[in-house]
């Protein structure tokens, strides 16, 4: 399974390896992988390298097919894939957003220190797992569908706030302002809808979470300091994305693009690659479903954020304004967009696939929020459980070289398999991370053992190689206090 | 010998199932999933529940029914452990599906299963033993 991958491979410099053109008669344009020789030694262990490669034969991909340090094996795209597609010539594939479409991760602020939180930690910890529903098919008591779900897959998390979730000047700092303008709830099936029903406000299972963290390294203080971060500062983190709304959005186009390829006579060296011209029916249909599983997302992580604020003003006896909790920000890191990018000097529309990647437009960027306009966008990496997690801001280089993109996270190293034969068991996990301060609460003990700091890479190793890439700067770092999953 | 085995994948989990006939093999395949998701044993028979599917082949004809089952079990909260599998050439599939409705009391739900992949799936025939491989995406 996990067979290495023996393909070539040029060091361009001590951050980045090409994949050449010519390694396979598929591709369109070279592969580059952003790694430093340490990391790069665990990539070549699985075979993502390889879908790498395979993604660069897609049809109007531009100037190079490209993977953040973080990648892994995933399907069709590795996870950590971006490609930039021509809009005109060019496909969409939903292998290149996932089947978690807008799974992504939001930063909350609050004026508290840990000094102030620690003595009611575990108060906040039982009061959030009981508020906000996690687990498998987890349901929250709301059921939203017909119309309303309707308006959840058109307008997202404005749609949230209008109910009453969350706060109106939340929507400025989140990623397109919590809604794509291009959902079309008719182009998503009655299935998708379905699943959808249950879950509006649920955090699900898997790598989701959500962690009170602590700042525990400012690496740009007067960034920090606009962002309203400091040091020992409490911050929540929420990871998240469409649930099985999203899935079953992907499964289906999957399936229409199946077809479709055949229709337009395309290619492709992996099944799961399967894509549309992107102005083609098939194509539009799948970005207007896309965009409304996004906007449903959005609406999921905006209910989320309310929560928490109404269980931090219960245990603190204060509303969630004067606690200063603010949304940072909310970025996606599994989706398609239309973005402009200057292509050979020329300013053009394109479809950035991102999988497992976070956009991070620099300062200046149009469409970054007024407070935000002379810093850059923020850039949210989670990490693992036991370790940390950072945030980041966009830099102009990544305007030149990465499509507007950073990393995303950890990424894995290890197989759920391998872990789950490793004899690590969660109590031993839960224990020896409550010895370090950090309370896990589970709502199921598997998703402890496969999620453990050993599946992953240092986080800390990733993000060192976009930060001297220079696709993004290191802003602060946050240390877990407290993490509940699904 | 085994029913199923699991397989290394870094970030998902992936399974081979096995059968004396190419409906057996479906049939295991669809056990091993629910058993990743919810451990079997305290699962019973109780309700039947029928799922038919087309394809337009043997290896979509297989995702395709398996996402069909997660549909169900998201939205029916139906946890199966016994399947009867007709298979009408490779383009169509008629299944009885028993097993019970989700009980917190009862069961434990270990883990999700976003979606049923193409990723190195593979149907064979080997000395008249079936094989599947398939990957899921957690």
């Amino acid at each position: 399974m996990g067979n290495e991958w023996k393909g070539k491979l040029v060091k361009i410099d001590d951050y980045r390896y090409m994949i050449p053109k010519d390694y396979k008669p598929f591709m369109r344009v070279p592969g580059i992988i952003f790694a430093d020789e340490k990391l790069m030694e665990d990539i070549v262990k699985d075979q993502s390298p390889e879908q790498v490669a395979n993604v660069a034969s897609l049809p109007g991909i531009l100037k190079y097919s490209l993977a953040m340090p973080d990648i892994h094996w995933g399907y069709g795209f590795p996870i950590g894939g971006v490609a930039g597609m021509k809009k005109k010539g060019g496909v969409i594939s939903p292998g290149g957003v996932g089947y978690d479409i807008n799974c992504g991760v939001r930063l909350i602020r609050t004026n508290l220190s840990k000094e102030d939180v620690l003595p009611k930690i575990r108060e906040l910890v039982d009061e959030l797992f009981d508020k906000i529903p996690a687990g498998v098919g987890s349901e929250g008591d709301l059921r939203v569908k017909g119309k309303e779900l309707d308006e959840v897959l058109e307008k997202g998390a404005q749609w949230a706030v209008k109910q009453g979730y969350g706060w109106k000047e939340d929507l400025e700092h989140i990623e397109e302002r919590g809604r794509l303008p291009y959902a079309d709830p008719d182009k998503v099936s009655k299935k998708a809808k379905e699943r959808g029903e249950y879950q509006l406000g649920t955090l699900g299972s898997g790598n989701h979470f959500l962690e009170i963290q602590v700042v525990s390294k400012i690496f740009e203080p007067e960034i920090a300091d606009k962002l309203g971060i400091f040091p020992d500062q409490i911050v929540i983190m929420v990871h998240t994305g469409s649930r099985g709304l999203g899935h079953q959005v992907a499964e289906d186009y999957i399936r229409v693009m199946s077809n479709a390829m055949r229709k337009y006579g395309i290619e492709v060296p992996d099944k799961q690659l399967a894509c549309a011209p992107f102005d083609s029916p098939e194509g539009q249909d799948y970005f207007s479903a896309m965009s409304c599983a996004a906007n449903f997302a959005w609406a999921n992580r905006q209910m989320i954020t309310h929560w928490v604020r109404e269980v931090f003003e219960k245990v603190f006896r204060e509303g969630a304004e004067s606690l200063g909790m603010r949304l940072i920000y909310d970025v996606a890191h599994n989706i398609a967009k239309l973005e402009e990018h200057d292509i050979d000097g020329k300013i053009e529309e394109i479809v950035v696939h991102r999988k497992g990647a976070t956009r991070a437009f620099p300062a200046g960027h149009p469409d970054l929020p007024e407070d935000y306009k002379d810093i850059g966008q923020p850039v949210i990496i989670p990490g693992d459980m036991g370790r940390s997690s950072f945030l980041l801001i966009g830099l102009p280089k990544a305007m030149e070289i990465s499509f507007g993109s950073t990393c995303h996270g950890a990424g894995r190293t290890q197989s759920r398999s391998k872990l789950l034969k490793s004899g690590l068991r969660a109590s031993d996990i839960e224990r020896e991370l409550l010895e370090r301060g950090i309370i896990v609460k589970a709502a199921s003990k598997a998703s402890i053992v496969e999620e453990a700091s050993e599946a992953y890479k240092n986080v800390v190793d990733v993000v060192n190689v976009v930060h001297n890439v220079g696709i993004s700067k290191r802003v602060a770092q946050m240390k877990p206090l407290a993490v509940i999953k699904g | 010998m085994k029913k199923y085995e699991l397989i290394d994948h870094t970030a998902d989990i992936g399974i081979i199932a096995y059968g004396n006939t190419k409906e057996e093999a479906f049939e295991v395949a669809a056990e091993a999933m629910f058993d990743l998701i919810c451990p079997l044993d305290k699962v019973e028979e109780k309700e039947r529940f029928d799922i038919e599917v087309d394809a337009e082949d043997l290896e979509s004809l297989l995702v395709t029914w398996l996402n069909e089952l997660l549909y169900v079990f998201d939205v029916k909260k139906l946890i199966f452990k016994k399947f009867n599998v007709t298979l009408i050439g490779n383009n169509q599939l008629i299944s009885h599906c028993f097993g019970e409705k989700f009980d917190p009391k009862k069961h434990e739900i270990i883990r999700e299963i976003k979606a049923v992949t193409y990723n190195l799936l593979k149907i064979e025939n080997k000395d008249n033993q079936w094989m599947i491989q398939v990957v899921f995406d957690i």
